[in-house]
This record gives structure tokens, C-alpha cells and sequence, in this order.
């Protein structure tokens, strides 16, 4: 009886866990995957807006994403999008600003709480050299 | 009062081996993620230690081009509490021909070999580093059902992938 009261609640920390620990390694692998991307970007002017040049580097840092190992090869549409943009950074010099979505693969979601599916985004900008 | 006697014993029986078991996978999927995230932050270590290494490395009077021992180490180094005997790491150049395999990562830490040669080291080449760490688990011995009793062991991958910088 107390097991059957117990056992939905223990059910979701488990979900819960489960989910929040994989998003947690997306979230930073995203970040990771942005900010290759700029290193490349920002590499000179002609590579300042070059998406189709710097999504190699983005997908090497994602390739352990159950979704886009050994199936993605462009960042164009989901799983992983990017676009690289020429910008005039803070300081008033060429910078390059870079922008990464990444779509999750589908999760058990907790209604109302937490879902079962999630696009990160991260966006990096860093001054062209 | 004396037909309860012993219920504690079995009730924990049946509830403890469980609890052991969980604890347990608890204890060691962290220590997996652990070295997971550990050899992951190496291997970028490593690219980053090459890609601020390049033919500018090597031109005007500089000398301070990398090495294949000098990356091995960099990336020992930066994977503190992982064994290099256990550790397999790839370095990949932009052509392709020279890509160098350090299988286990010890074997190459004294590697006086220039990395990566001419025109791979040109700025704007590309280098990568892939690393497989083998980590031997307790969770298989504690798997039910699993025998004989024998420890998981499991690759865990790391990659990472740069442009030169300098």
C-alpha cells in the first residue's frame, strides 16, 4: 500500500534525473559546439560568416549526441543548426558572432514540469583576428 | 510477538540486496561520468594546446612547435586521475597522412616527432583528437543474472576539432 502511495514519485525523481542529466550534458556540449564554431569563425574576415565552414567543428563537439552520431553532415536544419554572422563587436573591430541550436533527442517528459524535448541555443561572438 | 521475530531479517533481505545494487550502479555511473567529462576536457585541452602551435610555431625564429610527446603529455596532464595505460588517443592532421595513433596514450609521451608536419600546420588547417578511455565498471559484477562474476568494462569516446590559430 505505501509502495503503491511511494512508487509515482519515485518513478518521476528517477525521470527526472534521467532527463535533466542528459539535457545537462547537451546544454554544455552545446556551448562547447559554439564556441568551436567561433574559434573557426573569427579565424579572419572571410570566415567571419561562414556557416558551411564552421559546422564541422560544431558537429565534432556534439558527435556524441545519440542524434547526430554518424548521420548529420550539415547544420542547417535539425538536429543542429548554425549560423555564423559578421558583426562590429564592443569594441568597434570585425568580430563574429555564431549562433547554435541543437535539438534533443525525445525524452520522457514530466507533464507541466519538465519536456520531453528541448532546443538549446547558444550563441558565441568573438573578434576577428 | 514472537512470530515477528526474524521478519526485520528478511524484510531487510529482500530490500537490502536492491538497495546494495542501486547504491552501487549510483557510485559507479558516476565515477563513468565522471571520467567521461574528465577525458572529454583533455582531449580539448590537447587540440587547443596544438592549434596555438602552428607553422608561425616554426618560421621567423620561433620554436615553439608541439610535439607528439609534448601533446601526449599536455593531454595526461589535463586528465587527472585517468591512467594513460588504459587511454587510447588518435591525433588527426588536415591531410589525413599524417595522423599519428597513440595506443595506449603512455606509449607516446616521450614521441620527440615535430606535429603536425608541413602543410598541416598552416593556420586555418584543421586538427583533431579522438581518446577512448576503458573504464572497467563494478557494475557487471553486481548485474543480476551475470556469470561468471566479471567486471563491465566500457569505451567511453571523447572528440574534439580545431582550427589553427597562429
Amino acid at each position: 500500500m505505501e509502495l503503491a502511495l511511494f512508487l509515482p514519485f519515485l518513478l518521476f525523481l528517477f525521470i527526472g534525473a534521467f532527463d535533466w542529466g542528459f539535457y545537462s550534458w547537451a546544454l554544455i556540449a552545446t556551448e562547447n559546439a559554439a564556441r568551436a564554431a567561433a574559434l573557426y569563425t573569427s579565424s579572419s574576415t572571410a570566415n567571419a560568416a561562414n556557416s558551411t565552414g564552421a559546422c564541422p567543428y560544431a558537429l565534432a563537439e556534439l558527435t556524441n549526441a545519440p542524434n547526430v552520431f554518424g548521420t548529420v553532415t550539415t547544420c542547417t536544419a535539425a538536429p543542429v543548426t548554425l549560423t555564423a554572422t559578421s558583426i562590429t563587436g564592443a569594441d568597434g573591430t570585425a568580430a563574429s558572432q555564431v549562433s547554435v541550436t541543437y535539438q534533443t533527442i525525445n525524452l520522457i517528459p514530466i507533464p507541466s514540469l519538465l519536456a520531453g524535448q528541448m532546443n538549446i541555443t547558444r550563441v558565441v561572438e568573438m573578434k576577428v583576428q | 510477538m514472537r512470530n515477528q521475530r526474524g521478519s526485520v531479517t528478511v524484510e531487510f533481505a529482500l530490500v537490502g540486496i536492491p538497495l546494495i545494487f542501486a547504491l552501487i550502479s549510483t557510485v559507479e555511473m558516476s565515477r563513468g561520468m565522471w571520467l567521461y567529462d574528465t577525458q572529454a576536457h583533455a582531449i580539448n585541452e590537447g587540440v587547443r594546446y596544438v592549434v596555438v602551435r602552428g607553422v608561425h610555431c616554426t618560421s621567423s625564429g620561433n620554436a615553439c612547435g608541439a610535439t607528439v610527446g609534448a601533446i601526449a603529455t599536455h593531454i595526461a596532464n589535463a586528465g587527472v586521475g585517468l591512467v594513460s595505460s588504459d587511454w587510447n588517443v588518435t591525433l588527426y592532421s588536415n591531410s589525413g597522412s599524417n595522423n599519428v595513433t597513440c595506443n595506449p596514450l603512455s606509449s607516446c609521451l616521450s614521441n620527440s616527432t615535430a606535429w603536425p608536419p608541413s602543410p598541416d600546420n598552416a593556420v586555418g588547417a584543421y586538427v583533431a583528437i579522438s581518446g577512448s578511455y576503458t573504464f572497467n565498471s563494478a557494475l557487471g559484477m553486481f548485474w543480476p543474472g551475470v556469470k561468471p562474476v566479471t567486471f563491465g568494462t566500457y569505451n567511453l569516446p571523447a572528440y574534439a576539432k580545431q582550427a589553427i590559430q597562429f
